[in-house]
């Protein structure tokens, strides 16, 4: 009994050896890809329709700069170019996101909508023909901007303008109800409304369960109208809309912030939805424009927007990693819209930062922080690495930093982590650690 | 004939005659009086080298075996004086394969045992027999150990930092000897390490960490 009692003792005494804890960054993101799923969830509601002309424009402007060489698009005649391309991709991985764009629009429950039937934009079912626009597809661009002006925005005949004028292909700064027939077809593009009841989140989950092969059970929950019919709904015969080892941006515009329905009104701690995202186990960011809050009103409101709307869904981006933009802004004591090309600027900057970027989850002791690439530690950058050490946003030769604005370790240059690399970040988290630990 | 008359003879003498003649031996005392057991695997003054293989299973964070080399002086068949060389490789275990999992996304600061030397005094006071099933009697004795040494361990987290960790160390083990100067040899062993571990020092003073380990091992002593 004595020598039981002594190896008792010596095994609680041997397992109660002292530690200090590291939090983990990387696990879930164990190949470094550069596969970028873009899903924007568009407000088409009524409300909209003050908004609908420069929308359009704005994303024009935007699939137009992606599209273009300066945005990312590969020249490749001949060697040169390949050799070219090749030396680029090696000095700036940011520019070569393989990109997929899809479009579905707020609106979550039919019954809401102009017919009570299930249409694609409602539920997170994506809209247009393709429905998934590639980076490598020879006319992306205009796929793109069809899908926009004709599938996924409220048009009102009687809003836009007439220009017996202007030809089919023509340049235009303004959107005309003959531009709209050129490139809908023939009305096609009229009272295309959606739910009032907009729910980006919602949509935005729901779209993102059409495209994968496994969804988590959260898809399934009772409070949704998706159903295991619905799965796979997203895909094409020839391109899924969520890729292996992809990261997810969802982009949502509207007026009138988020009202989803897993959340009560009022709230505006959108953890549910941030445990949703989380099941499909692959980073989600989540970027939007919509109406300006400053902590104290809304002073261009033009969808009648609450301020808990607002503040939930600059809570979803803030935790994600994305950014939240204002619509509109007041000029001269009147509200216009803001230019959304600067907004798309930034959206870009976040693709590149995708893959250069790190986000940790526990805001860390800097200090403490040890990045390591396949296993080979990677050393902070330092003050002899930087390349304009008078600019505003630092940027380094080699190396890691770490950016406290957006809680993430990023790399530089020949640093940056080759596609499919492991990458492990470890680091104490300045406030101790979040979680209950398992004894 | 001439025995059975002799035998006769002798009876006839008085027994009164033999019994008288005793000897004076003084007072006898309880501890003059000894019961001895017959050593028959001396240890004193024997050289005794050893093999040995083990485990560490004990820690939170790791399972390590390990082995062994040992080499024993022993002075008599109480002291003995040993120096051992052991070598291993801790492995996360259970616990610490689910921290790192994404659902807690921890990495303790765990360090693995790579190796030790140290030097013990065996005091081994008990020699004994047992009998096992009636069938086989084993001679064996029982030791305590105590010493001190130096352990490496390095760190799990990929910085792969080293410690060189003054240890001290008591254990407890038997010898059941097998004949032809050969023993098995079972120990219990108690590790104190003075730990520094260079991510948190400094913030964080020595650690002290107990490595326990229990080990078996073929012995052969020679004079």
């Amino acid at each position: 009994m004595n020598g039981i009692r002594t190896l008792s003792f010596l095994a609680l005494a041997s397992g109660c050896n002292n530690h200090e804890y590291f939090n983990v960054a990387g696990y879930a993101q164990a190949n470094y890809s550069n596969d970028a799923d873009v899903i924007f969830v568009i407000d088409n509601s009524t409300s909209m329709r003050e908004e609908a002309s420069d929308l359009a424009l704005n994303f024009t402007s935007f699939i137009d700069t992606l599209t273009s060489e300066a945005g990312g698009a590969q020249s490749t005649n001949g060697l040169v170019d390949a050799a070219t391309n090749f030396i680029d991709l090696n000095a700036n991985h940011g520019r070569y996101i393989d990109y997929q764009l899809a479009i579905t629009t707020t609106a979550v429950d039919p019954l809401l909508g102009e017919s009570t039937a299930l249409e694609p934009g409602e539920a997170g079912w994506l809209v247009g023909d393709p429905a998934i626009l590639s980076k490598w597809d020879a006319d992306v661009g205009d796929a793109f901007r069809r899908n926009i002006l004709c599938e996924a925005t409220y048009w009102k005949e009687d809003d836009i303008p007439a220009d017996l004028t202007y030809e089919c292909g023509d340049e235009t700064d303004v959107i005309t109800q003959q531009y709209l027939d050129c490139e809908c077809g023939m009305g096609n593009w009229e009272n295309n409304a959606g739910s009032g009841n907009e729910e980006p989140l919602e949509a935005a989950l729901l779209a993102i369960c059409r495209g994968v092969t496994d969804p988590p059970e959260v898809c399934f929950d009772p409070i949704t109208p998706f159903t295991s019919s619905d799965m796979g709904s997203n895909n094409s015969p020839d391109r899924d809309l969520i890729r292996d080892d992809s990261t997810i941006v969802v982009v949502i515009v509207g007026d009138e912030a988020d009202n989803s329905r897993r959340m009560e009104q009022g709230d505006t701690d959108p953890e549910v939805y941030l445990q949703a995202f989380e099941s499909f186990d692959r980073p989600i960011r989540v970027v939007a424009i919509g109406p300006g809050w400053d902590g104290n009103a809304i002073p261009c409101n033009s969808g009648g927007a609450q301020t808990w709307m607002v503040e939930r869904l600059q809570a979803v981006t803030s935790l994600t990693g994305g950014f939240y933009a204002n619509m509109e802004e007041r000029v001269d004591g009147n509200c216009s819209p803001t230019d959304y090309s600067g907004h798309l600027i930034e959206l870009g900057q976040l693709l590149n930062d995708l893959l250069t970027s790190f986000q940790l989850q526990s805001v860390p002791n800097v200090d403490s922080i040890r990045a390591y690439t396949d296993g080979v530690e990677i050393q902070p950058a330092t003050d002899a690495d930087l390349i304009e050490p008078d600019a505003s946003t630092p940027t380094y030769l080699q190396g890691w930093s770490y950016d406290s604005s957006q809680n993430a370790v990023t790399f530089w240059g020949p640093d940056i982590p080759t596609f499919s690399s492991e990458v492990r970040i470890y680091y104490r988290p300045l406030l101790g650690n979040p979680r209950q630990l398992p004894f | 004939m001439i025995r059975p008359i002799l035998a006769f003879t002798i009876a006839l003498l008085p027994a009164s005659v033999l019994a008288q003649e005793t000897i004076n031996v003084g007072v006898l005392n309880n501890q003059d009086v000894s019961v001895v057991q017959d050593i028959l695997y001396p240890k004193a003054n024997t050289k005794e080298f050893g093999f040995h293989v083990g485990w560490m299973p004990f820690d939170a964070f790791t399972t390590t075996p390990l082995a062994a080399l040992t080499y024993t002086s022993h002075r008599s068949e109480i002291i003995g004086y040993e120096f051992s060389l052991g070598g291993g490789y801790g492995l996360k275990n259970q616990a610490y394969r689910a921290l790192e999992e994404p659902e807690y996304a921890i990495a303790p600061d765990a360090y693995r045992y790579l190796g030790s030397a140290l030097l013990d005094a065996q005091f081994s006071p008990i020699y004994a027999k047992m009998n096992v099933g009636g069938n086989r009697i084993f001679h064996h004795d029982v030791y305590g150990l105590a010493g001190f040494g130096l352990t490496v361990e390095q760190a799990i987290i990929p910085d792969n930092d080293l410690a060189f960790s003054p240890t001290a160390g008591i254990g407890i083990g038997a010898r059941i000897f097998l004949g032809g100067g050969r023993a098995l040899r079972v120990q219990l062993r108690d590790d104190f390490l003075v730990q520094i571990r260079e991510k948190t020092s400094s913030s964080q003073g020595p650690f002290i960490k107990q490595n326990v380990a229990l080990t078996v091992g073929i012995v052969k002593l020679k004079r």
